[in-house]
């Protein structure tokens, strides 16, 4: 029995929730306009990365085209709040339903397909989805132009841009504690098994379709939520925000975090959505530097930031 | 009827161009195991070449020509020993085969997005813009010019994938490598020639398309996209398919554009695809 082994771990728990506290919670309260934009656009693609995660790190399996999800979400919601002239709590759950509804009918067709074909027909799904905005269905979705949303009110009282980083903040942690604790579940083990060997886990009585199925509905409601964040937040949504590179970013996200780690997610989804805030001055270096980070991970952690990180800490001496 | 006629020659010129990627796109399949995302960067990478030894070096096009798959064949052998061989070499999962070229394909487009600023590259047609008559059609002679191309690089390269040693060679090593490797074939040379061929002709192809459309150096990305289409309609692992599949998908294409919604033609094709992806998954050629 070596006591001390376990207390430095334990401060370190305490230490990281009261840092938590104070950096996401308090400090928003102080910052202005911009860096509470920041706090909000990354909680978004922590979300999106999470969703990306379970399918992609967990179950195994190709998604190129999470963008198609994100746009889906975004403008089923803008679409009833502006068509139907429904408050957006009222618009929230509907819009959240019709995302679960469609990933399940999208996964049923799409995961006849498996690995090269599963990655071209999810890029596919992405075009589709991106052209019917962009160029096809101008009318309907605004174009280029986009469409812009009414500023959110309740009662009398304009919920700011404060309120907005709470409520992000609080699907995030629901999203994550979520995600956390399928991966421990009976059905986390089976997608574990799916990813290291399909035949296998068929051979052992697991539902290989069922299972991946259910995955990828759980990414594309993800995608779909941080689609309708995306309104809330932005007051507006063009086609801009879902061009196909915001699927590579996702992916390029998942990759940096180590995929199949939850904690990962965490980090990385900040790091990948900052660049282009960072680099706003290079706007032409960014597929370069990105592409770069891309390939020191691969090559050097190839598992990722978070396993690494923690391979680090664990072997250091105490 | 003279317009029907000319709009089939222009979709089958774009996919003979789509064809032409997707070909490349399939023999480094073959030869390597890996899906290279980063095979419509050579393409830009030719068409950035030629640029650079037409427009500011006055060179003759056929001498342009030389140099652009001087260079393309230079970078395709860093590529190849760098990304192919270093990184991917046999067991990569189909996963990460993606993403590692995806990542080189950034590396590479974004490089030439600096050196160019991201500017039209603007390539003159060799045979400028007066038509061909061909009869009681008038057609472009760029157009014809990319089919009489592709009809002799199709032709080159069934007679060394047939006739020659090194064709034999090369189907073995697709066949199974490591059996291949028993009987004498040195397969990491062939594996690099194959690969590094595959490249100068998708060069080849963004110096014949590049007059077309407006050429940029993020043009590689969605060219790689057509060509795999391409190359997944006719049958990933059939030597012509794509050839097939890329006419099939030009002539979609420009017809849909022109008869249906203006602009729509990439939407029917990618509309198109998933049914067909779903019901023949290895392609219409494949039993």
């Amino acid at each position: 029995m070596r006591p001390s082994t376990v207390r430095p771990k334990f401060y370190f728990e305490i230490v990281a929730v009261i840092v938590g506290i104070v950096c996401l919670i308090y400090l928003p309260s102080r910052l202005d306009a911009y860096y509470l934009h920041l706090f909000q656009i990354c909680g978004i693609g922590v979300i999106l990365v999470l969703g990306l995660n379970i399918f992609l790190g967990h179950c195994g399996q190709i998604h190129f085209g999470v963008g198609a999800h994100y746009c889906i979400g975004a403008y089923l919601s803008a679409l009833l709040i502006l068509k139907l002239g429904l408050h957006f709590f009222i618009a929230f759950p509907i819009a959240l339903l019709l995302c679960v509804l469609i990933s399940a009918v999208l996964g049923k067709i799409l995961l006849k397909l498996r690995e090269l074909m599963l990655a071209l027909g999810t890029l596919t799904l992405a075009f589709i989805v991106y052209l019917t905005v962009f160029s096809v269905w101008r009318a309907g979705l605004g174009g280029d132009d986009g469409l812009s949303l009414p500023s959110l009110m309740l009662g009398t009282h304009e919920l700011g841009g404060l309120f907005t980083w709470y409520f992000i903040l609080a699907w995030v942690i629901a999203c994550f504690l979520l995600t956390q604790y399928l991966t421990e579940s009976r059905i986390g083990r089976a997608w574990k098994a799916i990813r290291e060997d399909e035949s296998a886990a068929e051979a052992m009585g697991i539902n290989v379709t069922h299972y991946t199925n259910l995955a990828f509905i759980f990414c594309g409601t993800f995608a779909g939520l941080a689609g309708i964040l995306l309104t809330l937040q932005s007051r507006w949504i063009g086609p801009d925000y879902f061009r196909i590179m915001t699927s590579t970013w996702v992916l390029g996200g998942v990759v940096i975090g180590g995929m199949g780690s939850n904690f990962g997610m965490l980090i990385a989804a900040p790091i990948v959505w900052l660049m282009p805030e960072v680099l706003v001055r290079t706007r032409d270096y960014e597929m370069v530097i990105t592409g770069v980070l891309l390939f020191l991970v691969l090559r050097f952690g190839r598992q990722g930031l978070w396993p690494s990180l923690s391979d680090l800490i664990r072997r250091a001496p105490r | 009827m003279e317009d029907i006629a000319r709009l089939i020659v222009i979709g089958m010129g774009i996919g003979c161009i789509y064809g032409i990627i997707g070909l490349t796109l399939s023999v480094v399949l073959s030869s390597t195991k890996v899906i290279n995302i980063a095979q419509g960067e050579f393409a830009t990478l030719g068409v950035l070449g030629y640029f650079f030894a037409v427009n500011v070096l006055h060179l003759a096009p056929w001498l342009s020509l030389l140099i652009t798959l001087i260079v393309v064949a230079s970078v395709g052998f860093v590529f190849n020993k760098l990304v192919i061989v270093d990184f991917l070499n046999s067991g990569a999962s189909t996963l990460t085969t993606i993403i590692v070229t995806l990542t080189a394909s950034f590396i590479m487009s974004g490089t030439m997005g600096i050196l160019t600023g991201y500017k039209w590259l603007q390539i003159k047609p060799v045979f400028g813009y007066i038509p061909w008559k061909l009869g009681f059609i008038r057609i472009p002679p760029q157009y014809g010019f990319i089919i009489a191309t592709t009809g002799v690089l199709a032709l080159l390269y069934w007679v060394v994938l047939k006739k020659t040693n090194f064709g034999m060679a090369m189907r073995a090593v697709g066949f199974d490598r490591v059996s291949a490797e028993l009987v004498g074939v040195d397969s990491s040379r062939v594996t690099a020639l194959s690969v590094v061929l595959s490249f100068g002709v998708a060069a080849i192809g963004g110096v014949l398309i590049a007059p077309l459309t407006v050429a940029s150096a993020s043009m590689g990305l969605p060219l790689l996209i057509k060509g795999f289409i391409a190359a997944v309609l006719g049958g990933i692992n059939h030597p012509f398919g794509a050839l097939v599949g890329g006419v099939i998908i030009g002539e979609m294409t420009t017809f849909a554009s022109c008869y249906l919604v203006p602009g729509s033609g990439d939407l029917i094709t990618f509309i198109l695809l998933l049914p067909i992806l779903i019901i023949r998954p290895t392609g219409i050629f494949e039993r």
